[in-house]
């Protein structure tokens, strides 16, 4: 692949040449409702079909689910011998609802839940075997492209905890495929350990307090009470509290109340200890309060990363400045943690640039689908062409 | 009463999933396929319609030959971006320019389509439709180049026997289907009401029936088409589809009564025409609506003209456009 500025306007002009069919993946994945748990047991797997339906349909090879039913399809090589290049996209969102979304497009949006996390990434991996037939580009390497069903929330990254204990051969490298933002490149990962609070009033029949038993009163002394502990600057050290539900009327205090925090450092340890210092902390507000508080464990992720030298990054860094994007470095507490754990060299990338993240009307710029799309055809090129973990 | 044709033409989109199988039979049988979109201020949808269609059935499959909009004069974006997604884009009022009348409705788009489309067969699908997805068209396709015998097909959503298990659920008409449609095909063409949805915005039919036959140009157009048809070939003409489900947007009853008055009207002068019944008084084309504001109800008063085009085969710049088919009609 070359970047000279005459051939990547080329590329991206016949990518945009099919950009009806990449906007159909994109639109056909994300209107389809996400999984669940719940849906799982009942076989209600429609985002898996849909991964399959439409990759077999472009006749990649090997359309199948591994062994935990994660969607994979293969793009073949040329080179049996080599090891594969594995991409992978979650396809849960933080929305996790059941019902069908209805997307918007415009001249130059598209607009709908789920978009940039991470429908537009899963819809990109479903469009690479019609993209590199339009470039005619083909690798050494097997292309292995992955729909995980499970990542977010309490599943704690488990489909890619599937996919590589199932995979038997060893894999070159990983690339966590996102939709946004252009430009992230994350070769490295905090220790995190994901928690939730949950804290109960006592239930007595009739009781009705206005005033006295209220759960945001309590969860507040308890968030008062973690602001309170010490955070060392090294290994640097955060804490960030990121949900919080309780209350059912303006005028009714809430029996219940439910505070989902993250801890992360570069040192599990450092995340353990203050996860112990939090039950501490739950425990003694409990009892001066008398109520229940229950702390406990949704997700840990323990700290890996890839040197800044790995050839890997150095790819990927020289790739972005070719298609003058700015790399923008950030941790990734995501399936790029489990690569790394499993010493699969790897990366997250994001494919557009987009606004709104996570609410109900996230916008994803279409013209910069395309420059991500090369960006991803350019780094999956320089791995098929390096020497390196052969 | 024909037993078998809910059996024998009543077809699930899934029958036609192979579409590579569809192209070779549009080869074998040497036809262009156009697909035509109505609008009316469709900013919202028809862009993900047009993507769409273009992606899975001209870019992956060449099934579909060209895709058309006809606008009824949209405020929004609707045209600019139709045009920016590919699409042949039409303002209504500008085809056949020197027509004595223009009209502005959807049957006047679908009537002026005829002319500007270049398929032999015609796919017309509503601009509306959020869950949008191929099947819509290569379903409906499906009946018309797997047999000979059908020149029409037409759209259902809902599964109208039974679900697993053998229970019965209701067929899905909507409100208007219910209320109207059905109890008067019921009085007047029992067999019709083997047609579970008549007034789906989803058919496609070969161009040498569209052009046979007169356009109202508003509401009614879905109601007249199935009865000419019936009348001039047959039932077995015509086929139906089960496309699954459709999300669209919902109209409120009112709006439901207006729409129901004007297939009324076309409806009974149909009826006139053929001399199945004789109508000896004026009828209206006034619709009063109430409305209610604080103690007093406001009357509020709707003019629905159902006008009709004649057939397209008629009007002398679609013959010179078309002369084959003056002549095969001679």
């Amino acid at each position: 692949m070359q970047y000279s500025g005459n051939m990547l306007g080329k590329y991206i002009e016949n990518i945009k040449a099919i950009k009806e069919i990449i906007l159909t993946n994109i639109v056909m994945i994300g209107q389809t409702p996400c999984l669940s748990k719940d849906h799982l047991e009942k076989d209600n797997n429609r985002r898996v079909s849909v991964f399959l339906e439409r990759l077999c349909d472009v006749n990649a090879d090997e359309c199948t689910t591994d062994e935990t039913g994660n969607p994979y399809a293969i793009i073949k090589g040329k080179n049996s011998k080599k090891k594969p290049v594995m991409l992978v996209a979650h396809m849960d969102t933080v929305h996790g609802n059941e019902t069908e979304s209805d997307y918007i497009i415009t001249n130059n949006q598209i607009i709908g839940p789920g978009l940039l996390d991470n429908s537009l990434g899963v819809g990109v991996l479903m469009s690479l075997p019609s993209v590199l037939q339009t470039l005619n580009l083909s690798f050494e390497s097997d292309i292995v492209l992955v729909g995980l069903k499970e990542s977010l929330r309490e599943s704690n990254l488990k489909s890619i905890r599937d996919v590589l204990s199932f995979w038997k051969q060893p894999v070159k490298a990983g690339i966590c495929v996102e939709g946004g933002e252009l430009g992230r490149l994350s070769y490295f990962s905090k220790s995190m350990i994901r928690a939730e609070i949950r804290c109960t009033m006592p239930q007595v029949v009739g009781l009705k307090d206005k005033g006295g038993f209220n759960a945001i009163i309590v969860m507040n002394e308890v968030i008062n009470e973690i602001l309170k502990l010490r955070l060392p600057q090294r290994p640097r050290t955060n804490i960030v509290f990121g949900k919080f539900n309780s209350g059912y009327k303006y005028g009714e205090a809430p029996l219940t109340s439910t505070l989902g925090l993250e801890i992360q450092s570069e040192k599990y340890s450092v995340a353990e200890e203050l996860y112990l210092k939090m039950e501490e902390i739950c425990g003694n507000v409990s009892h001066k309060n008398n109520t229940k508080i229950r702390i406990r464990k949704t997700n840990n992720i323990r700290a890996a990363h890839l040197s800044y030298y790995h050839p890997l990054v150095v790819s990927a860094v020289q790739v972005l400045d070719a298609l003058n994007i700015k790399p923008s470095f950030e941790s990734s507490e995501s399936e790029l943690s489990v690569f790394l754990a499993n010493e699969v060299p790897a990366i997250t990338i994001g494919i557009a640039n987009g606004k709104n993240y996570h609410e109900d009307n996230e916008i994803v710029y279409i013209d910069s689908i395309f420059k991500g799309i090369i960006q991803l055809i350019g780094i999956i090129a320089e791995i098929d062409r390096g020497e390196w973990n052969e | 009463m024909s037993k078998t044709w809910l059996e024998t033409n009543t077809f699930h989109h899934s029958e036609f999933a192979d579409i590579n199988k569809l192209v070779k039979l549009k080869e074998k049988k040497k036809v262009k396929i156009s697909i035509c979109f109505p609008t009316l201020n469709e900013e919202k949808t028809i862009a993900k319609e047009i993507i769409i269609m273009r992606s899975e059935l001209i870019l992956k499959y060449p099934l579909i030959d060209e895709i058309l909009v006809i606008d009824s004069g949209s405020t929004d974006n609707t045209v600019q971006i139709a045009r920016d997604y590919g699409a042949d884009v039409y303002v209504s009022n500008e085809i056949l320019p020197d027509l004595k009348n223009q009209f502005k409705g959807k049957g006047e788009n679908l009537w002026k389509a005829l002319y500007v489309a270049k398929g032999d067969i015609i796919v017309y699908i509503d601009a509306d439709i959020k869950n949008i997805h191929h099947r819509f068209v290569y379903g409906l396709l499906g009946p018309l180049l797997t047999t000979n015998h059908i020149k029409y097909s037409k759209a259902f959503y809902d599964r109208p026997i039974s679900s697993e298990g053998g229970s019965l659920r209701p067929s899905g008409g909507g409100r208007v289907t219910e209320l109207v449609i059905r109890p008067l095909f019921s009085l007047l063409f029992p067999e019709l009401t083997q047609i579970i949805q008549p007034l789906s915005g989803e058919y496609a039919a070969y161009r040498e029936i569209l052009d046979q036959i007169t356009f109202p140009i508003g509401y009614g157009v879905e109601t007249s088409m199935l009865m000419d048809i019936y009348e001039k070939w047959g039932l077995n003409t015509i086929a139906q589809v089960d496309l699954d489900k459709r999300v669209h947007r919902n109209q409120d009853t009112l709006a439901l009564g207006r729409m129901s008055f004007g297939i009324l009207q076309t409806f009974l002068s149909r009826m006139q025409k053929t001399g199945f019944i004789e109508i000896n008084r004026k009828m209206y084309s006034k619709m009063l609506q109430y409305h209610a504001m604080d103690k007093v109800y406001k009357p509020k008063i709707y003019t629905i003209k159902e006008q009709e085009r004649p057939p397209m085969v008629k009007i002398s710049d679609y013959q010179a456009k078309f002369p084959n088919r003056v002549k095969a009609k001679s």
